[in-house]
């Protein structure tokens, strides 16, 4: 809720704070409150609940998605933070992150002091937290979750000294969902009147495993967890390999460019050593103002060459404004692949030629993603929409593979080549087509002798073309199942102009086909 | 034209209407195994269009790169890179008008780079303006087509009048060009469809003596 609420504040669209709100997600019976806001909590609602009971209590309550995915990147982002106090850490369930502080609360003065360090410091990030520190796991987890707010600390022993007598005593007022217990255990313990883990622990353990131990409860288990009889460790992920090279630089410099030999060896050393190959890698330059620059570089293929990602630099720096100057350069690695040492020559010169994917990368790098495709042909009739452009980076279409030779066509006849290597489907449409094709079609005017037959003459660009010859109609119809009910079929001629020069060109619907005025007539392609 | 020595900067400019010609007839002459690498700026695209990917496809079916950059020296940087790479069957840029940027200096800059790494580089123009530094330049304008075997009033095989303005090994020359739209699947023939049946300009003095020779040199 609290990161909703700062997302929300930061787009400008954030509802005052006496407005109930509520974020949903999806529930097996249509969306459930996932989250609540303090005025929606005050109002009585209840997480958990359906959307459709909670806006009967509460007309006028707002309702706005929940972002799962983005709550658990964002607890994972924060329990990687919260090693500040302690350094085995692990997000827990969807809300909690749990920390292993044996051995580190000393450091921060005891363990009052570290909670209050981290009330302190979560607070001013403005997240609702309720920490607690316990001997075991469960412990920790239940008094979190369900202990009073003066009782966060569990001492390891009783007023009376026996060992885990604290644990027992600190969990006994709690209620028995505290155990992380299934739901349907819980509601069953309810109903037999053991509501505390007090009174369940009354009970001799034999007789509780007895009774639920049978049917797969986990109750004693999640019993001899919170009492510390069972060890539980804590399943810390490791450390996000940071692969960054940075140089700070102790006066400011205007032109960042001699720098950047000596970060991509820095960066290129540390991935040798991991063995692995950048595919994406950020350049980030920071202006003595504070602003930062960046500029984002992709790889067709992993690499660690100094070199090759130096050039694809080129020409990317020149529009970046330096104001005052930029004294911190960092070049991060955001994606990496394994790649094998390869030794390319038997003497380690440079090659004097460019391999195809590093002649992709830089076309990538200096004009965009976008300018650079490898056309491809996909089962359709309409010429523009046969035609697909596959990613510069398709790796099927960068690996040195032996393209075919001969022409897989002929005008009448279909390829009948059983393999087709990558990036060469068949797919070439029976009839010929033109080289040339004008895109988007352009509006031609005509003079026919029969409005369904081929026209006399044509003018295009201004030009007049009397037809000398032609070819047709090839009728493509519009595809139904994705146009309008209102596009018109397509009527194609191959036409001869008297010069010489052929054309290819299309009625666009027919007369009285009753979709539309009187048809068009387009220019669409230049036959060789 | 085919020399002892392979041709590897040629410029070749289409005549109004001829930009599909142009495009097959320098199709047609690639004769290196790889992708193309087609680049062209926008005015070309405006103008002549874009290549027509299926009906490229009916005639080779290489993997091509396609580039689309706004300026002219956009596509000479982009072919320069291009020339440099030998896993590249050909290069082919094209170039709308006479832009200020491509110049003497900058066709023999890719002049240089094709010639080092052995990778035909082939510009398409709309006029032959200008100095370059290209081994040979072409003009090539579409012809009324040959008779359709089946249909009088259609149009048949394509012919299209090549001529050779400036050339570095042979003579200057006319001819005229077709093809028959057949792909030779026989072994023995599959060589003669890299060349084109070179027909003698009829009635058509001197050029046509050269011509002929040409021709026959081609059709060896």
């Amino acid at each position: 809720m609290e990161r909703w609420r700062r997302e929300a504040a930061r787009k400008g669209q954030k509802p005052p704070d006496e407005t109930p709100l509520a974020l949903a997600r999806e529930g097996p019976h249509g969306p459930v409150v996932h989250a609540l806001n303090p005025a929606a909590h005050l109002l009585g609602l209840r997480s958990d609940a359906r959307v459709v009971d909670m806006r009967a209590l509460c007309p006028d309550l707002v309702v706005r998605d929940a972002d799962l995915c983005g709550d658990a990147e964002a607890l994972a982002r924060l329990s990687n933070w919260a090693r500040r106090w302690a350094p085995w850490s692990a997000a827990e369930g969807a809300d909690g992150i749990a920390l292993d502080t044996t051995g580190s609360d000393h450091l921060w003065g005891g363990e009052a002091a570290m909670l209050a360090d981290m009330e302190a410091r979560l607070g001013a990030a403005e997240l609702s937290l309720k920490p607690a520190i316990a001997p075991t796991r469960g412990a920790a987890w239940a008094l979190a979750r369900y202990g009073a707010p003066g009782a966060r600390i569990c001492p390891d022993n009783g007023p009376d000294g026996g060992p885990g007598d604290g644990i027992k005593a600190a969990l006994a007022p709690l209620p028995v969902e505290a155990l992380r217990i299934r739901p349907e255990t819980a509601l069953l313990l309810r109903r037999l009147g053991l509501k505390t883990i007090g009174r369940l622990l009354d009970i001799p353990r034999a007789a509780l495993a007895r009774r639920f131990g049978q049917d797969g409860s986990d109750l004693p288990l999640r019993l001899d967890q919170a009492l510390g009889h069972v060890h539980e460790p804590l399943d810390a992920p490791e450390d996000p390999a940071i692969r960054l090279a940075r140089i700070n630089l102790p006066e400011t410099v205007q032109d960042p460019l001699p720098h950047l030999p000596e970060l991509a060896r820095h960066l290129c050393e540390r991935l040798r050593e991991d063995g692995l190959g950048l595919r994406r890698m950020r350049l980030r330059l920071y202006r003595v103002d504070g602003d930062v620059r960046s500029v984002t570089i992709a790889c067709a293929r992993a690499s660690r060459d100094a070199a090759h990602l130096l050039r694809l630099f080129d020409g990317r720096l020149e529009g970046l404004d330096p104001g005052c100057g930029f004294d911190l350069l960092t070049l991060e690695a955001l994606a990496a692949e394994p790649l094998e040492a390869l030794q390319s020559h038997l003497y380690e010169g440079r090659a004097r030629t460019l391999p195809l994917p590093d002649l992709v990368d830089r076309l990538v790098a200096r004009f965009g993603e976008t300018a650079i495709s490898w056309p491809d042909l996909r089962e359709s009739h309409l010429p523009e929409r046969a035609e697909t452009a596959a990613h510069a980076f398709t790796p099927a279409m960068i690996a040195s593979a032996p393209s075919v030779q001969a022409a897989p066509t002929t005008a009448l006849k279909r390829s009948d080549k059983p393999n087709h290597p990558p990036g060469t489907r068949p797919g070439a449409p029976l009839s010929e087509r033109p080289l040339r094709l004008i895109d988007p079609p352009e509006e031609i005017a005509v003079i026919y002798a029969l409005p369904e037959g081929p026209p006399l003459q044509f003018t295009w660009r201004r030009r007049p073309f009397r037809i000398a010859r032609q070819q047709g109609p090839e009728r493509i119809a519009p595809e139904w199942w994705r146009e309008q009910p209102q596009a018109r079929l397509r009527d194609y001629f191959k036409i001869e102009t008297a010069e010489g020069p052929r054309f290819w060109i299309y009625r666009e619907g027919l007369h009285h086909d009753g979709r539309g005025p009187a048809p068009r007539w387009f220019l669409h392609g230049i036959f060789p | 034209m085919v020399s002892r020595k392979p041709a590897l900067l040629e410029e070749a400019a289409a005549a109004p209407g001829g930009a599909g010609a142009l495009a097959a007839e320098i199709l047609r002459r690639v004769d290196r195994p790889g992708p193309l690498l087609w680049v062209q700026d926008y005015a070309s695209r405006r103008e002549t269009g874009r290549p027509c990917w299926t009906g490229i496809r009916q005639i080779t079916g290489r993997r091509v790169l396609y580039v689309a950059v706004s300026r002219a020296v956009d596509v000479l940087r982009v072919m320069e890179e291009g020339a440099s790479c030998q896993e590249l069957a050909a290069v082919i840029g094209e170039i709308h008008g006479a832009p200020k940027a491509l110049d003497f200096v900058a066709t023999k800059r890719l002049k240089l780079r094709a010639e080092a790494a052995g990778v035909p580089v082939r510009i398409l123009r709309s006029e032959n303006t200008g100095l370059s530094a290209a081994r040979s330049r072409w003009h090539v304008s579409a012809l009324p087509s040959a008779v359709h075997p089946h249909d009088p009033a259609a149009p048949g095989a394509p012919h299209w009048r090549l001529e050779v303005l400036r050339s570095a090994t042979g003579k200057p020359g006319s001819w005229v060009a077709g093809h028959d739209g057949i792909v030779h699947r026989d072994p023995k023939t599959a060589g003669a469809a890299d060349h084109l049946p070179l027909v003698p300009r009829p009635r058509d003095g001197a050029l046509a003596q050269g011509g002929r020779a040409k021709g026959a040199e081609a059709a060896r």
